[in-house]
């Protein structure tokens, strides 16, 4: 084995891939905020003619925070972790080094072509896959190039053992190549329509009705799976063992509850269909699943609070511990609520209601929006080699956020319970009580504290991306890397 | 096929396929604590690919690079 002594990690790519997180965020999220208002206040739809649209800006939200903010969070992470758990420089091969920076480029350029399009209109209109055909193809390229630098890193490592967390991120590439290639067979109209007049941007799904919802939500609830657990997992099972400088409680629960969660998980997505016209055994077995699914779920997410014991004191003095335990906490939470939806008598009152965004958000703005934020922190003094400029500014982005996240949920989850019954709720005679507006009128100051929890959030994002750019370009140098809790100011 | 035999096939497809599954699983359940209990092997070492990862700490199982 060649000497490493001045081998270093490169975090070029990491650097590159943690901006585009921070600038996506901004962009989802701000979106995400204009349509909470609007939601409560429907006159803001008006203010940009089309363009400014519910129906315009909620998938761009979606895919902004889904496949911009998150995936590059991932990205970035990736970049890291691989490097430090493999024991490999990206400097040893220009080969995984060029095609690490193409796979930056080609991802970068497809979400700003993700905003321009869908801003136009140009949707599949399924969703988290509304993106039209081009750029699904363009997708396949980056994330064939992100398997290409994933096993051409591991082929390349100096240390046997392959690390828990890799085998997340590969869970995540190889499930999601599968899904998205069988969600996104489409056919370009252009091509096939004659003379009848046909946009080059437009094309249809190869299947139809039934199949088609199947299919969607084998690849929508797959999704959630993919992007927003896995990879999550993988980033925890890193970070937090890290920044505490704490082995993780039990490294057989970390396998174990890896491959229950990677059976499970595929079966579940016939919850988003119950009551639908799917045949009723899939729709029993995607409620069955998705209890079961608790299982592996809490098995990583205790594993990760025990890995914490006897050192719960740094929860008192470091603000990135915080982040990390609550969202731990929160992704208990979430998958203990999303099983209680699936359950089809909950779910005859829940579905369609706002309960479900509401489930949905304490998910993504607990579980993997903290997340990401601590693991670019923790990140942070190492590649930029200078120390996080301000704990007080990360401490209270803290309470800000977590403030916002509570407003949310609880918000919505009155919203969707009462919006349920309300729905449901008729007279001795059989006769609905109430009209749809009735439900609006009802439901109007929970939109409105919605909106001002995911204010706060953002806000709280704002300073986040302060301080990371403070960290960055002013931050006091460090002559030396930390090992475990990362210094700050 | 008739669509009731398909339908019977699906239905033990799916029965035995899960149990099959959960036999597997449950046995690498015991396998991997049977494997720490009796020293064979011990999976909680791993932690330490995290704890030790500088590019200079010595790797944990060494690979061979040619
Ligand atoms: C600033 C914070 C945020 C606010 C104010 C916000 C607001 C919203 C709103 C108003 C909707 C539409 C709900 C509806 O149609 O009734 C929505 C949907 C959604 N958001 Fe967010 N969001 C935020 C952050 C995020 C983040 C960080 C993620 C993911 C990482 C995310 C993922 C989603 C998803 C997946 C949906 C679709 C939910 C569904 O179809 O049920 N959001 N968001």
């Amino acid at each position: 084995m060649q000497s490493n002594a001045q081998l270093e990690y490169d975090y070029s790519v990491v650097k590159l891939f943690t901006f585009a997180t921070i600038l996506f965020g901004i962009i989802g999220m701000t979106i995400g905020v204009i349509i909470a208002f609007q939601l409560a206040f429907p006159e803001l739809s008006n203010l940009a003619g089309e363009y400014g649209t519910f129906s315009r800006l909620r998938p761009l939200h979606t895919n902004g925070v889904a496949f911009g903010f998150t995936l590059s969070g991932i990205f970035a992470t990736w970049y890291y972790v691989g490097q430090r758990t493999l024991k490999m420089s990206l400097k040893e091969s220009k080969f995984l080094m060029t095609v690490a920076k193409l796979h930056f480029w080609l991802y970068f350029i497809t979400i700003l072509l993700a905003v321009v399009t869908l801003i136009l209109g140009y949707t599949t209109s399924k969703e988290y896959a509304e993106l039209e055909w081009p750029l699904d193809l363009l997708v396949v390229v980056w994330w064939v190039l992100w398997g290409v630098s994933m096993f051409g890193m591991i082929g390349l490592r100096r240390e046997r053992a392959i690390y828990v967390s890799i085998w997340y991120y590969m869970s995540s590439f190889l499930a999601v190549a599968m899904l998205y290639l069988f969600n996104n067979m489409e056919v370009p109209t252009f091509f096939w329509s004659g003379d009848a007049p046909s946009s080059l941007m437009h094309s249809i799904s190869m299947y139809s009705g039934t199949n088609d919802a199947l299919v969607q939500w084998w690849y929508g609830h797959n999704a959630v799976a993919f992007v927003f657990t896995t990879p999550i997992i993988a980033i925890i099972y890193y970070f937090l063992p890290k920044e505490s400088g704490q082995p993780i409680f039990s490294y057989k629960l970390s396998v174990l509850a890896f491959w229950g969660l990677m059976f499970v998980y595929l079966w579940a997505g016939g919850h988003h269909l119950l009551y639908s016209t799917v045949p009723d055994w899939m729709q029993t077995m995607g409620s069955a699943m998705s209890v079961v699914l608790i299982l592996p779920s809490w098995g990583s997410a205790i594993n990760m609070l025990l890995t914490m014991k006897g050192e719960w004191q740094q929860l008192q003095t470091s603000p990135l511990i915080k982040f990390m335990i609550l969202a731990s906490t929160f992704y208990m939470l979430s998958t203990i609520e999303g099983p209680i939806q699936a359950i089809k008598s909950v779910n005859a009152i829940a579905h369609f209601t706002d309960w479900i965004p509401g489930h949905v958000h304490d998910g993504t703005l607990g579980w993997v929006g903290f997340m990401i934020i601590a693991s670019l922190y923790h990140m942070a003094p190492r590649i930029y080699k200078r120390e996080l400029y301000s704990k007080k500014l990360m401490d209270t982005q803290f309470w800000l956020q977590t403030t916002g996240i509570v407003l949310y949920f609880t918000s919505m989850w009155i919203a969707g319970i009462t919006q349920g019954m309300m729905w449901r709720a008729y007279d001795d005679y059989g006769s609905l009580l109430y009209s749809f507006i009735d439900t609006v009128e009802v439901l109007h100051p929970y939109y409105t504290l919605r909106g001002i929890g995911g204010l706060f959030y953002l806000i709280g994002f704002f300073m986040f991306a302060f301080n990371m750019y403070k960290t960055a370009t002013s931050g006091r140098v460090l002559d030396k890397e930390p090992a475990n809790a990362s210094p700050m100011a | 096929m008739s669509q009731e035999a398909l339908m019977t096939f699906a239905g033990y497809g799916k029965f035995f396929l899960t149990l099959f599954i959960f036999i597997m699983f449950y046995g690498y359940a015991y396998s991997i604590y049977k494997r720490q209990k009796t020293g064979e092997r011990d999976f909680e070492k791993y932690s330490n690919l995290v704890l030790n990862d500088s590019l200079d700490s010595p790797p944990l199982e060494p690979r061979d690079r040619k």
